[in-house]
Parts: structure tokens; sequence; C-alpha cells
């Protein structure tokens, strides 16, 4: 057991921090605040980060990367989530659909769509859950119709993320089979969101203007060469996605971010001696730490060759929770003024960065699997607890 | 970076083990905590053998040299078991006091036979009214002839009816780190002290300890002030990891117990454990015994590598007061173990709350097994401080 990074993966953190200082701008918010340049800045930062080799620098080699190792990736990964995600929508191409495309793409889908993602220019989206398939996702019912060369596919997903951006690719979950069970019969097919007949429509949320999307899904054609993995078993692909989804993002670290950024505004305003607000920012950081470790221990069975379902799901448990404790605690923390949540707001404390923590964590226990299901998880795969209803 | 255990951890994790389930049923748990003794010899004599109780001590004194890493990884199996022990009492909390400030020749008296089981050693530390053991202690010293006479009364100390000797604090003048207390080497036997059992339903042996002007002379003083302060707050921090180790054992041991009434309970035509309402109180255990046993581990990682970065190894505290007082002083393991212990209490009385629920009316019965370790639990959470105070020492580790 080991609790330090070696000198060489520190080095290469502090290397990617300055890196960070040098081209954030100076009143960068973070990609989830409420301001419309921020995707146009991401664009350009994967591209700067793609240029210079370091945006897939954990990939292995033979796909552009540098094998960085998983505790270099991990640092890379706190970084960027503690600043607000600079990448934007592309964490999610580097977090878990590249390596699921390396994990199950042919030689020709490898080549064809892990470059891209190395230089910077591409944005995916998703297209999962369905209006009528959320937490029961094996209820889906969006249809791929299988013609040889090609598939004609209708339906609708919903809560797409980032396809208004617009996204390029999306990595759709479809019914190949209607007639083999409720996990069977489901493909992964690769979707250019340029295909006629996808219609994406933006949807309002609480938390601004972008992130999520209904898509609709008319006869659009997806050639044969874009089904991912074995067709009708596309249950165990996403499940491999999902797996990796969710240690992908070091949830702990902006968390510890936001910590930090209330530390020093109760010091810089003199309410660092007040007992309850000494009390509730050390529980929260303790809490961070726990988070951290836990997805430290899952990320070392992953270093030591094994897939750690049941522990990156513990991970998450711990990991969405403290996000929402931060922003409910934080905002409790800074009172009244705290309502004032917008970056654009002249009195709001710390530029409304604790309101948007708390407004962008709402759904931390939904999306990808809401904590219930985590539970159902965990409760199923560690405890040998028999399936609940 | 590397949240696995070595090799060799695991061995000694599955050996200690094996060792409490053959060994300690929570039938002879229930036994011994109805004996005068309050723990079993023949365990004693086992865990000597196994080398736990000279596990932290160096190899000069027929030590094994691990650190406070190894040990949890035992402890967390001992607490697994319930079994009462004067294990940590004595070769963590006591053997860390005498060995980080005593004197040569102290440590030559007793941390051979502390490391090889053939001495029991405790600390009094908390006295009635204490909120925790980090508290000002009004036991203390007054000048008699050539030496000094102590007087107060400390509680809740375990062991003390068959130790060899209590290592008491006692409150002395001073400023610097872990000012205002000392350490006193004090015989059980000697004239003034009188013990007194008391019963705090934690499941092992604890006593009142009056002390009426007992003889000190200079050689049982335990370090200048300036020494023993710090010594004391090394061998409280290791002590807290130590105890937070046997409690996970025991929050575990709880979860299990939890599991397998889930999985063999039916009720309305099901196992309860198909229900989400039971299943997801079970996965809230889990969750919280990992958490706490990585952040147990972390401390017990950060103190070992302060020990090695620092005075902790230094052979001879006494002779060299300037160098054993950087033990205390921040940039130790302060944030690492408030944060265990901190996160610990909470958590695991959580996990308690949970598993008597799951268990219903049956687990407030004295013949199941979970009340051996919920009555431990509540004992820990009790014990080496609460939350809120090592929430403070995190508040004070963040500069706040």
């Amino acid at each position: 057991m080991d609790f330090e990074f070696t000198e060489d993966d520190r080095a290469f953190g502090r290397r990617f921090a300055e890196l960070l200082d040098e081209k954030l701008p100076a009143d960068w918010q973070g990609f989830f605040a409420e301001d419309r340049e921020a995707l146009a800045f991401t664009r350009e930062f994967c591209r700067d980060l793609g240029r210079a080799g370091l945006l897939t620098v954990s990939w292995p080699l033979e796909y552009g990367g540098q094998d960085a190792g998983v505790w270099k990736q991990t640092l890379l990964r706190e970084l960027m989530t503690a600043s607000g995600e600079p990448r934007g929508p592309q964490y999610m191409n580097l977090n878990y659909i590249g390596p699921l495309i390396m994990k199950f793409g042919t030689a020709e889908q490898k080549a064809r769509f892990l470059p891209p993602m190395a230089r910077g220019e591409v944005i995916w989206t998703q297209g999962f859950s369905e209006p009528d398939a959320g937490s029961d996702l094996a209820a889906l019912r969006t249809r791929a119709v299988d013609h040889g060369d090609h598939f004609l596919v209708t339906g609708q997903k919903i809560w797409s993320s980032y396809a208004d951006s617009p996204a390029d690719w999306n990595l759709l979950l479809v019914r190949t089979n209607p007639d083999a069970g409720r996990r069977r019969g489901m493909s992964v097919l690769l979707v250019d969101m340029t295909s006629p007949g996808i219609t994406v429509r933006p949807i309002e949320s609480m938390g601004g203007w972008h992130e999520i999307n209904e898509v609709f899904y008319d006869e659009v054609r997806v050639p044969r060469d874009c089904l991912l993995g074995p067709l009708d078993e596309g249950w165990g692909v996403i499940g491999s996605g999902l797996t990796l989804e969710r240690i992908g993002i070091p949830r702990y670290a902006r968390a510890q971010r936001v910590v930090e950024r209330l530390c020093d505004h109760v010091r810089e305003t003199g309410r660092a001696g007040e007992p309850d607000v000494r009390q509730k920012l050390a529980d929260l950081r303790v809490r961070c730490e726990a988070a951290k470790l836990l997805a430290y221990r899952a990320i070392s069975l992953v270093a030591a060759g094994a897939n750690p379902a049941a522990e990156a799901s513990t991970a998450r448990i711990h990991a969405t929770l403290l996000e929402q404790a931060v922003g409910q605690v934080g905002l409790e923390i800074l009172g009244a003024s705290g309502r004032l949540g917008s970056p654009t707001e002249d009195h709001a404390p710390l530029h409304g960065l604790v309101k948007q923590q708390w407004v962008h964590n709402i759904p931390a226990t939904i999306g990808a699997g809401t904590l219930e299901i985590q539970k159902n998880i965990v409760a199923q795969t560690a405890l040998g607890l028999p399936r609940s209803r | 970076m590397d949240l696995t255990l070595s090799g060799e951890q695991r061995l000694l994790a599955d050996t200690v083990r094996d060792l409490v389930e053959r060994e300690c049923p929570p039938d002879l748990v229930r036994e011994i905590e109805k004996s005068e003794r309050g723990y079993g010899d023949g365990h004693w004599k086992t865990l000597a053998d196994l080398g736990l109780t000279g596990l932290l001590l160096g190899e000069e004194f027929g030590g094994a040299g691990q650190g406070v890493l190894d040990l949890v990884v035992a402890a967390e199996e001992l607490g697994r078991g319930a079994m009462p022990t004067p294990l940590l009492a004595s070769a963590v909390f006591a053997a860390t006091a005498i060995d980080l400030a005593g004197s040569a020749a102290q440590r030559a008296r007793w941390l051979p036979a502390i490391g090889a089981g053939t001495a029991i050693a405790t600390v009094a530390v908390l006295e009635p009214g204490a909120r925790d053991e980090w508290g000002a202690p009004d036991a203390a010293l007054t000048p008699h002839g050539a030496g000094h006479r102590l007087t107060g009364t400390k509680i809740l100390v375990p062991y003390a009816h068959v130790a060899d000797v209590l290592v008491v604090v006692v409150a002395v003048a001073g400023a610097g780190p872990g000012s205002g207390r000392g350490l006193v080497l004090v015989d059980p036997a000697a004239p003034g002290v009188t013990l007194r059992r008391q019963h705090d339903g934690g499941g092992e042996p604890v006593f009142e300890v009056v002390l009426r002007d007992v003889e000190v002379n200079a050689e049982d003083l335990l370090g200048t002030p300036a020494v023993a302060g710090p010594a004391l707050a090394v061998a409280l921090d290791r002590m807290t990891v130590a105890s937070t180790a046997y409690a996970i054992g025991g929050a575990q041991r709880a979860l299990d117990l939890s599991v397998e009434h889930a999985r063999s309970r039916r009720q309305f035509g099901q196992p309860i454990g198909a229900f989400q309402s039971v299943a997801h109180r079970c996965v809230d255990m889990l969750t919280d015994v990992e958490a706490c046993r990585y952040l147990c581990y972390q401390a017990a990682w950060k103190l070992d590598a302060a020990a090695n970065t620092d005075a902790a190894a230094n052979p001879d505290a006494a002779a060299n007061p300037d160098a054993a007082a950087e033990l205390g002083t921040p940039g130790g393991a302060d944030f690492e173990v408030a944060a265990a212990k901190s996160f610990a209490n909470d958590a695991i009385r959580r996990v308690f709350t949970h598993a008597h629920q799951v268990h219903g009316a049956i687990g407030f019965s004295m013949e199941h097994d979970l009340q051996l370790h919920s009555r431990r639990g509540k004992t820990f959470e009790l014990s080496y401080g609460g939350s809120t105070w090592h929430r403070e020492r995190v508040a004070r580790a963040l500069d706040l």
C-alpha cells in the first residue's frame, strides 16, 4: 500500500497544472457555468491539447496516446474536473467512448474514430435513455432494422448530453432483435449525427443552456461498419462503458476544489472562527477524502487488471452524494448572499461557484444510473442479495 | 499510489482471521466478558506467539519493527471476532508512549517484556467528566522530599487489573506542543493505588484508578514535559487508528450478519433482502465500512511515514528532547488521523443503526451476536475523541 504518487507522477501533475494556468481565461468559470462562450473555448482548448499530444496521454501508444498509466490519467482528470472541465463535452470521448471503441471496435473503427478524438476535433453524444426506458434501460424500444449492409434506426432517445453542441457522432444503444429477450437483442451503433432523419431538440434544464437533449430518429441509415461489438450483445458493451464512466469523472476533485474555495472565502471574510462553519467545512473535506480514496481503490484494482464494477459503484455513491452535500452545505454557510448564484452578479460570493455546485449536482445521483440503481448493483454483485423489486 | 494490501498483509489478515474464528467463537466472548480476568489467557499467548505484541517495537527490543498499517490489518480481524484483548492498550498505546518518551533504562525495562507479552502495560488518561483523551488532566505531582507524590482519579482505564505498569497522564507546567501533560510510570500494586471495576458495556474490563499520594521517584518520570506531551500525542493517534481498525472489523461483522439475515429471513413470501428498503440499508453499511477502512489505512500509512521521516525512531528520546518535540507538530498525520476517526465515529454509528433495523427484534436480544459488536461500536464512538473534536482537528489542519 502506498498513499503517495511517485515523483514522476507528481511532476506530470505539476506540468499539467501549469498548462491549465496558462491556457484558462482569467475569468474562466467552468464549462458548466452559464456562459455560451465556454463551448467555443473548450473546442479550441482540446485542439491545442491534441496538437501537443496531451489530450490522450493516457491512451495506449498504438492509438496515438503516450501510455501514461492510470495514475497520471487520474491526476489529469482531477485537474480537468477541478477546473470546471475545460475539455467540455469531449471528456466523454476520452473517459469511456474512446476506450469502448478500443475494447470492442474493429481495426477499421479504431483507425477511423480514435485519431479525431486524439486531435480534439470531434464531439460525441450518447443515446441510452428513452422516455419509457430510464432506470429500466432494458425496456428501450428504439429499433434498428437489419438491412444487410446497413441498419435503419427509428425511435426516440432522451437526456442525450451535448447533442446540440452540435455533436458529430453518437454512441447509440438500439434494439436489433425484439424477440431475443429484454437484455439480449440490443446493439451499439456509432451514428453520424449529420445523417438524414435525425432531429435534436434541446431540453431547457435548471442547469442552463446546454447539456441535455431529446433526439428523434426517423429511418436513419447507419452503415453496418458502424456496429460496435457483436450484434445483439450491446448490453455488455454498454455495461463496460458505464463502469468506465462511473470512475472516469473524479467528482470528488471538483467537490474538493469548491471546499477549498469556501475555506478561502471564510478566512477572507473573517468567518473561519465560527464553530459551525469549521465543523461543516471539516466534514465536507473529510468526505472528499473518503470519496477520493474509494476511487483510488477502484483504480488500483483496474491497474491490477480487475474489472471493479461494485467498487466503481461504491466510489460513485460516495462521490455523487458528496457533490450534492458540498453545494447544499456550502450554500448554508454562505447564507442569504449565496442566493446570488450567477457569475455576472456583482455581489455573488465566489462568483456563484457554490450555487452552481448545488444546481449542477441535482442530477448527480440520477445520470449514468440513479443512486438506487447503483445500490441495486452493489446489493446484487457485492453482497449477493436477491434481485430487488 | 497503490491501495491494495501487500501479500504479507493479506497473509497476516488471513492468519488472524482464522485464529479468531477458531479460538474465539461468540459464546466464548460472552463467557470472557463475564469473567473477572476479562480476556482469554490462551488468546494472549497466541497473539504474543504470532508476534502481534511486539509488532510495532524495534528489533533491539525483540520486536518485529513493523508499522501501524500492519497492526491495523490485524486489529480489524480481532474486532471482527470481538476478541477482548489488552493488545491495543498495551502493545500500541502504552508501548508507544514508553518507546517515544522513555529513557534508555525505562525502554529496556519495559519494551522487551511488553513485546514478548510477558508484561502488560496500560495508559490512565481519562478523568471523571472528561469528554475525550486530549483534555487537560487534574492528576498532578507535588514535590515531596527528593521526589514527588501523585494524586488524582482516572477512569475507564482498560486492563488496569492485570497491568504490570500504568502510564499515568498528569498535569505539568510548561509550553510547547502537547503542553500541560506529562507522563509517569506507576506500579498498580504501589501503596496509594486503588482499582475499582467499572462497566461501560463495551465488552472489555475497565477500571477507576484512584491515586492517593503515590510515591513517584525520578526514575518513574517518563520523559521531560517537552518530550512527554508530543509522545502522548503520537501514542494517542496510534491508539485512535488501531481502535478504529478494531471497530471497522466489528462493523464489517455487523454487515455480514445483516446480509446473512436479509438472505435467509423470509416475510411476505420472499427474503427480506429482496425489498429495496432492506437491501439499500445493507449497501449503505457496505459503502460506509469501505470508506472507513481506506481512511483508516491512510491514517496508519501516514503515521508510519511520519515515524520514518521524523524523530519517532530516535533511539533515546529523553536524551534528545528537541527531536522528540517534533513528533506532534503539524505535518504529521493530524489530518489523516482526524479524518479517519471523525468519519468512522459517524459511519459506524450509522452501520449499527442499519444493522439493528435489518435484524428486527432478534438483534436486540443478548442471544444474538449483533449486540457483541454494537455495544463495542458505541464504546468506540465515545473513545479516543468524538466526531466534533476530530473535525476541529481537521479544521486546524486546513488552516481554518
